[in-house]
């Protein structure tokens, strides 16, 4: 079952991180409003 | 009749009784007065990197927030394989259910796409459910305490470990204690033995499902978490016993948020500021109390019109009675204007007009708020207050002696426009598409607000479900083609990872730019108080910042709850036929 749902974890995983690195982001922007 | 306003009243009272004293133990706290024992002293002397301006504090914060994820995310990921703790033997959950329950448990939404005693070990409950609950509720409270920092014009933001520290430790550890100890004493069971099989009257076997619950609904509350051990939240008797427990259940859900308006007012040395904001917000909480007594308990459930039902009670469907008849709406009102999210009614049955009661706290977002960030919200509404009332009578628009000029109004508004913006996009996409239409259990107006309800308590950070929509994966050998368990909803995947997406964003982006504000109002000179100053500590300013909050919330959200609620009302019954 681990190894046929391979494609979705990383994938998952991989989204919620690059959506807190996008947050990380905001911060660089507020800081040049 | 009256006896309806009883509960209310008297949570209400009971909570601003309290809530003045908390905060100012909260300030206590939070400004360092507290001299902790030598032992514990040095963990704070450990954990202390200095102080950190806005940014360091923020991604701070952020990289805090990235390791939960990532830790959050590995132990749901090998629930399955880890046997300690999971006396039920409970499977592998679905990998979109894994993402959605981190990024809701993470932000403090509690948004709950699975049902606890079906789908989580007592492992995941404890070291993932929980440990969230603490942590997230924290972070709250320390992004507060840095934008106060910010306003009353300290050289630096504090330090987000050593807050984070003292609020878990200080605040929600011995409160939850306590509570916890009341809970058990009351009947809520606490124990890590596995689910009962037990033998009906009627014949048969019954699985009766239990757990360490009593440890994890104290700051489920406290910490306007919302997240329920059973699927039935505060509606289950082993979460929400009797009476007693659904009153004390209601303050503990207020205390904390109410009494940081307090802790505010402390902070910046002037209780008048905070009175002003308490006064509002408390006017707004008040209001939502009412109308969604008086539309659900004072009023018919209209789909039984015509049937040989006595209605004298009010709306009876989806009520547990054994709080008495006007606890749910009551619930209702106090657990989304704070964004708890915990439920003890099941609000897809309140009447449509009630059900705005919850929605419209929601979408205002500061009617006390969520624990720091609810407070957070009500300051850009009111910088905008202040910029507006400004132009209005010619004067310079300033807070606390601090020029409001076009940097903290763009931030401001950067900060407001995210929260319609993650509401009212993905429920337009949804409603759009099959995975929204296809997802509810009613038609028209009321499928469109399940779907409304569900952004709206993501984007809040609230939690709470209206129900009535299928978003459940739950374990991942549930697949379609196994037809041995329960298959998933056809959409559940569209619903976990979108959800999740909003509960992400909605979080971070509304804390992050009020800091960037209340660093750039500290780095200002302070102007001195003058006749031509525009004084914000007034009952006129109150009411200023009411009319904001209303007119800004009405613009934003007026039209959707036409097409969700109101279409509702009015509507011809069965609804949207």
């Amino acid at each position: 079952m681990f190894m046929e749902l391979t494609p979705w974890l990383p994938a998952l995983f991989g989204l919620g991180l690059a959506t807190m690195l996008l947050i990380l982001a905001f911060i660089v922007a507020c800081e040049k409003v | 009749m009256w006896q309806v306003w009883l509960l209310p009243a008297l949570i209400v009272v009971v909570s601003v009784l309290l809530s003045v004293p908390t905060g100012f133990y909260l300030a206590w706290i939070i400004d360092g007065r507290y001299k902790p024992p030598r032992w514990l002293r040095l963990v704070e002397t450990r954990l202390d990197t200095g102080p950190q301006n806005w940014k360091a504090y923020a991604v701070a914060l952020v990289l805090f927030n990235l390791v939960l994820f990532v830790v959050g995310f590995v132990l749901l990921s090998l629930q399955s394989v880890i046997q300690f703790l999971n006396p039920d033997s409970k499977g592998m959950l679905a990998p979109t259910t894994i993402f959605n329950t981190v990024a809701s448990f993470l932000t403090n939404t509690d948004l709950q796409h699975y049902s606890g005693e079906q789908h989580l070990s007592y492992f995941s409950q404890v070291f993932v459910i929980i440990w969230l609950m603490f942590v997230s509720a924290g972070v709250g409270f320390c992004a507060l305490a840095a934008v106060i920092r910010g306003l009353r014009g300290d050289p630096h933001m504090g330090n987000f470990y050593l807050d984070l520290w003292r609020v878990v430790v200080y605040v929600f550890l011995p409160a939850s204690l306590i509570m916890g100890v009341i809970l058990m004493a009351a009947g809520v069971p606490m124990t890590f033995d596995g689910a009962q099989k037990v033998a009906p009257l009627e014949g048969g076997e019954q699985t009766i499902a239990r757990g360490p619950v009593a440890a994890l609904v104290p700051i489920k509350h406290l910490g306007t978490n919302g997240g329920g051990f059973f699927g039935a939240n505060s509606a289950h008797p082993f979460e929400n016993p009797n009476a007693l427990t659904n009153f004390l259940t209601c303050v503990n859900i207020l205390i904390f948020p109410m009494s940081l308006v307090v802790m505010f007012g402390r902070l910046i040395g002037n209780i008048r500021q905070g009175l002003v904001i308490y006064g509002v917000m408390l006017s707004l909480f008040v209001v939502m109390i009412v109308w969604g007594v008086r539309w659900d308990t004072l009023a018919p459930n209209p789909a039984f019109t015509g049937l040989p039902i006595d209605q004298g009670l009010g709306n009876l469907e989806g009520k547990e009675m054994r709080f008495g008849t006007s606890a749910g709406a009551t619930f209702s009102a106090v657990t989304t204007a704070v964004t708890c999210g915990s439920v003890n009614c099941m609000h897809d049955s309140l009447n449509p007009l009630a059900g705005l009661t919850p929605m419209s706290g929601m979408w205002l977002n500061c009617v006390f708020g969520g624990k720091g960030v609810g407070l957070i919200n009500l300051l850009f509404y009111l910088i905008i207050g202040v910029f507006l009332a400004g132009l209005m009578v010619g004067r310079t628009p300033e807070y606390l002696g601090k020029k409001v000029e076009a940097r903290e109004m763009k931030l401001a508004m950067l900060a407001l426009l995210v929260h319609p913006i993650l509401v009212l996009g993905p429920t337009g996409l949804f409603a759009a598409k099959d995975w929204g239409n296809k997802a509810t259990n009613n038609p028209g107006a009321h499928g469109f607000s399940e779907i409304l309800y569900e952004f709206s308590s993501a984007s809040a950070n609230n939690g709470s479900g209206f129900e009535g929509l299928g978003d459940t994966w739950g374990f991942a050998s549930q697949t379609p083609e196994d037809k041995s368990a329960p298959p998933p909803y056809p959409y559940s995947r569209q619903w976990d990872i979108a959800t999740g997406l909003v509960m992400l964003l909605g979080r971070f982006l509304p804390i992050i730019a009020p800091m960037a504000m209340a660093a750039s109002l500290a780095r200002k000179k302070h102007t001195p108080f003058t006749s031509g100053t525009l004084r914000t500590d007034t009952a006129t300013f109150g009411f200023v910042l009411l009319g904001t909050i209303l007119l800004i919330g009405a613009l934003l959200f007026l039209p959707a709850a036409m097409l969700g609620p109101v279409a509702e009302h009015y509507g011809p019954i069965p609804f949207g036929k």
